[in-house]
């Protein structure tokens, strides 16, 4: 059995819980237990936060991690935002000793300081690497077939490709493995790798360029023939999914594309019902899915 | 005398606008690291999913940058990036062209130049520790799924959220937010 210190960031629990959930249920039929993180805070938002002030962004998303280093956990979590604050900022201050100095004066303003001592990990990576293809094959009991998945990436799982360990940002095939490990398929589209529009704080900023991205995005996941997106980052899937409803409101197009986070999905192939999954709680409903794989 | 201001780029001045060759620097050491090794060659407004559909030009972006145009901060399109990297992961002299604008954008923030959206996210995280925070209906969702209606971050824990705003005061991020809140009042 091995413990991290489940980081949640903001949008899973507080607007997708049923990502916090099923990355719990699911994680937990490979012996990875995610345990509660006491007193952890957002990332916090690094388009948004580090925007405003790198170190600011630096010194409390290193708060967060100092607080697992106190118990001696590993990092874990399920957002791709999240991932880009603790990843870069635990990277950068175990590489570059002058930054770390800068911002453990920082935080020396609440008796804390930076150590080093904890990995951070997003679960797709432990998944993955750590699990394997194979044994997330193993653990399917409905298997997916004939099931048209449109992956979404999310841009901060993979870049900067120097400042993440996943190689090229190009053509990456790991996610798309571990969703044809559930007996779905991994369809191509049109501009696969794009952005799904809401990072940087655009989404709060100026909505309908936001939502412009995700609109071709859906366009192009359509015309290949998509039955649902599925994504590992809950930002971008709040824009994919509710920017659905707000996409039709303004410009008039419609979907209905459903969207699940990996861990639904995975959830699904390992037989879990989808109220457990906290599937309807999505804007976009998930009937037609529903029915072409139960 | 005008021909030494001239040699001097810290006075030299095209109609109204300064050039300022320390912008640069600054723009370096918050974080766009090499950006002076610009070429202009326009990969990144090339490869911009933004660029397709705003004003927002990266390779513009770097260019005023690197000549020290300081209009550049006032340009309501800098804040139009959504930083997915797509620019610096394909950029030959390996620049971190996102990297650059998020340090153009930290030093539009010291100038209250900031968009107040993000001020508001600030906010949020300053109050509860989230940038988005719990609500009524979701507590429903998280019962149903088995989960406690708070998560046991900061929502359950609040006394950890003092902490959170000492970081904001001493990086001088609290002091912008409430002379931006005042202002807009």
């Amino acid at each position: 059995m091995k413990e991290y210190n489940f980081f949640l960031g903001c949008i899973a629990p507080n607007r997708y819980p049923g990502i916090e959930a099923s990355a719990v249920k699911t994680s937990r039929k490979f012996d990875i237990e995610l345990r509660d993180f006491k007193g952890a805070s957002c990332c916090p938002a690094p388009g948004a936060f580090g925007s405003m002030d790198v170190n600011a962004w630096l010194a409390l998303g290193a708060r967060n991690i100092c607080l697992s280093e106190k118990e001696g956990k590993d990092i874990a979590l399920i957002c791709n935002g999240c991932y880009k604050s603790l990843f870069e900022a635990n990277h950068r201050l175990k590489a570059d000793p002058a930054m770390r100095e800068k911002v453990n004066s920082i935080l020396a303003n609440i008796d804390y300081e930076f150590q080093g001592s904890v990995e951070v990990r997003h679960l797709i990576d432990i998944l993955y690497n750590d699990v394997g293809p194979e044994k997330v094959k193993e653990s399917v009991e409905v298997p997916l077939t004939g099931l048209n998945v449109a992956i979404h990436y999310g841009c901060h799982l993979l870049k900067p490709k120097f400042d993440r360990t996943f190689g090229s940002s190009e053509r990456p095939r790991f996610f798309d493995e571990l969703v044809e490990a559930l007996g779905a398929t991994s369809i191509d589209y049109k501009e696969k790798m794009m952005c799904c529009g809401a990072g940087g704080g655009v989404r709060s900023y100026k909505m309908d360029l936001a939502l412009d991205i995700a609109n071709e995005k859906l366009y192009n996941m359509t015309q290949a023939g998509a039955d649902v997106i599925v994504d590992v980052c809950p930002f971008c899937h709040l824009q994919l999914d509710r920017g659905q409803v707000e996409i039709k409101e303004k410009f008039g197009d419609v979907y209905n594309l459903p969207v699940l986070h990996y861990n639904q999905l995975l959830g699904m192939a390992q037989g879990m019902n989808p109220e457990e999954l906290g599937l309807d709680a999505h804007e976009i409903s998930v009937e037609p899915l529903l029915a072409k794989i139960l | 005398m005008a021909s030494e201001g001239m040699r001097d780029p810290k006075h030299y001045q095209l109609g109204k606008t300064q050039f300022d060759p320390d912008l640069i620097k600054e723009v370096e050491a918050l974080g766009g690291k090499n950006a002076q090794m610009c070429y202009q060659c326009g990969t990144c407004t090339a490869s911009c999913p933004m660029g397709q559909r705003s004003g927002l030009r990266v390779r513009t972006v770097m260019r005023k940058a690197n000549l020290g145009m300081r209009d550049v901060l006032d340009d309501p399109d800098l804040w139009l990036c959504t930083t997915c990297y797509t620019c610096s992961d394909r950029c030959p002299r390996r620049i971190m062209a996102t990297d650059a604008i998020i340090a153009l954008r930290n030093i539009a923030t010291r100038e209250k130049k900031v968009p107040m959206s993000m001020i508001k996210i600030m906010g949020a995280i300053s109050k509860t520790g989230h940038g988005v925070p719990n609500n009524e209906a979701n507590m429903k969702n998280r019962v149903k799924v088995g989960l406690p209606e708070n998560p046991p971050t900061t929502h359950t824990y609040p006394e950890y959220i003092k902490d959170i705003n000492k970081i904001l005061e001493v990086t001088g991020l609290l002091k912008i937010r409430e002379e931006m809140e005042a202002e807009s009042q």
